[in-house]
């Protein structure tokens, strides 16, 4: 037999099937799965915070305060801002009104939240903005009325469905089925999330104008948290879960007008039932330092 | 946000990928036909033992890795199950790749053709890393050069 080289001018040990074909195909498998996924987390979630007790409610809560190395609403101004939500929620006559427990933290980051069991926090760089106690009480009945839709724990049923999904996905070994599923289901959240602001802000404006009897400071506590959005704005732009400012601002302010609220000048706000010395007092030490030196 | 960090390490993986895979079978191929004077069989007794002059043992050996976004199909794969296509061309280049080698090998003695060729393959990074990681192999071909008697 005599040998011939032939050069090989077939493949069939490879498909000929488009990479990017294969990857798209599987990434919209994926979607369908997230979007059942996340069916089954409202469903499950909307269906559930109906029947979870008041009780199981503060269980949660303690859970969640334990992990915080401060004490909870201790210091002084946290007591003042606590002196308020209380008149706040005294006069209005709100449900749940023991449950709610102010705390001061001190941070960078402009920011509020609510815990599960009703623990608010503020921290102190935002209490640093506030210009006016109206701006204080907007921006606690903006928490307040997370609790009251239920937000807290619309959050947590949702993190233990989609938790406990990815923890059988990774036992199964496709962790990483599980982390698209997590990404998607993200996505589709936002607009979930944004919905809940809108309706906190339209909890927390019907509060201060039944509280003060006109609107004003509404939309100035709104402006205080713009700065953080102009960040997020340049990192994750339309990914944002705060509805951006200017949005929640034009939500707040057709609200408003359609409410016939009264809306008052800057003379008619009430000032803080407390003064801030976070900076100041540093200052006044060294100066003190520096009159110790000049004598010497 | 962190879908859009995702998906840009998927798309620069996977054109940098591609970039090497095409460029990879271009090297083959050229290479191949330089190569096609030395063929290499599976047979043991193709040739006469009387006939051959000289023999030697030659090995090509390639170790290759996967890369991320072909990680990421594969991984998927796992799940849905289905032809893991994107590893069929990179385990097909290994395969090519170390035949040449063992045939470059070959030439430099001057053989006519190599007999008994096998091929040895395992995968590198699944005892460093647990199993995952992006897919490495190592593949071994070898067999005997012969060199004959021209009649």
């Amino acid at each position: 037999m005599k040998f011939v080289a032939r050069e090989i001018k077939t493949n069939v040990n490879v498909s000929q099937e488009h990479p990017l074909k294969v990857f798209f195909k599987l990434l919209a498998s994926l979607g369908v799965i997230s979007v059942v996924v996340y069916i089954l987390l409202v469903a499950v979630t909307e269906i559930a915070i109906q029947y979870i007790p008041q009780k199981i409610n503060h269980a949660l809560s303690s859970l969640f305060v334990n992990q915080f190395p401060f004490s909870v609403g201790s210091d002084e101004t946290s007591q003042k801002v606590q002196g308020l939500l209380d008149d706040v929620s005294r006069k209005l006559d709100l449900p749940h009104a023991d449950s709610f427990k102010v705390s001061i933290i001190d941070m960078d980051d402009k920011n509020a939240f609510i815990f599960p069991g009703g623990n608010i926090f503020i921290t102190t760089a935002l209490l640093n903005e506030f210009n006016s106690e109206n701006e204080l009480t907007m921006v606690l009945a903006h928490e307040v009325g997370h609790y009251m839709n239920n937000d807290h724990l619309r959050a947590l049923g949702r993190a233990a469905v989609l938790g406990g999904i990815v923890a059988v996905l990774g036992v199964g070994g496709a962790g990483e089925v599980g982390q698209f599923i997590t990404g998607f289901v993200n996505i589709f959240d936002l607009k979930y999330s944004r919905d809940q602001e809108e309706r906190a802000d339209k909890f927390a404006v019907d509060i201060l104008n039944q509280y003060y009897g006109h609107a004003s400071g509404a939309v100035s506590a709104l402006q205080l948290i713009e700065n953080k959005e102009v960040e997020k704005w340049t990192l994750n732009g339309f990914l944002s879960t705060h509805p951006v400012v200017v949005e929640r601002v034009r939500y707040l302010q057709d609200l408003i007008r359609k409410r016939n609220f009264i809306i008052k000048g800057p003379s008619e706000l009430k000032p803080l039932p407390f003064v801030l010395n976070l900076y100041e007092e540093e200052s006044s030490e060294e100066i003190v330092e520096l009159e110790a030196e000049v004598s010497e | 946000m962190d879908l859009i960090i995702f998906l840009v390490f998927v798309g620069g993986a996977y054109l940098i990928g591609q970039h090497i895979e095409k460029s990879h079978y271009k090297e083959i191929e050229k290479k191949e036909s330089a190569c096609l004077h030395i063929p290499s069989v599976t047979s043991k007794k193709i040739v006469n033992l009387d006939e051959v002059l000289d023999a030697k043992l030659v090995f090509g050996n390639v170790v290759i890795s996967g890369d991320y976004f072909k990680m990421i199909v594969a991984s998927l794969l796992n799940f849905f199950g289905g032809r893991v296509t994107p590893y069929e061309k990179l385990l097909d280049r290994a395969r090519r790749e170390a035949i040449l080698r063992m045939k470059q090998d070959a030439s430099s003695m001057d053989a006519d053709m190599i007999i008994n060729t096998r091929f040895e393959m395992s995968k590198l990074d699944s005892m460093a890393r647990g199993g995952g990681g992006t897919g490495m192999f190592e593949i071994i071909a070898y067999g005997t050069a012969v060199k004959l008697a021209k009649k």
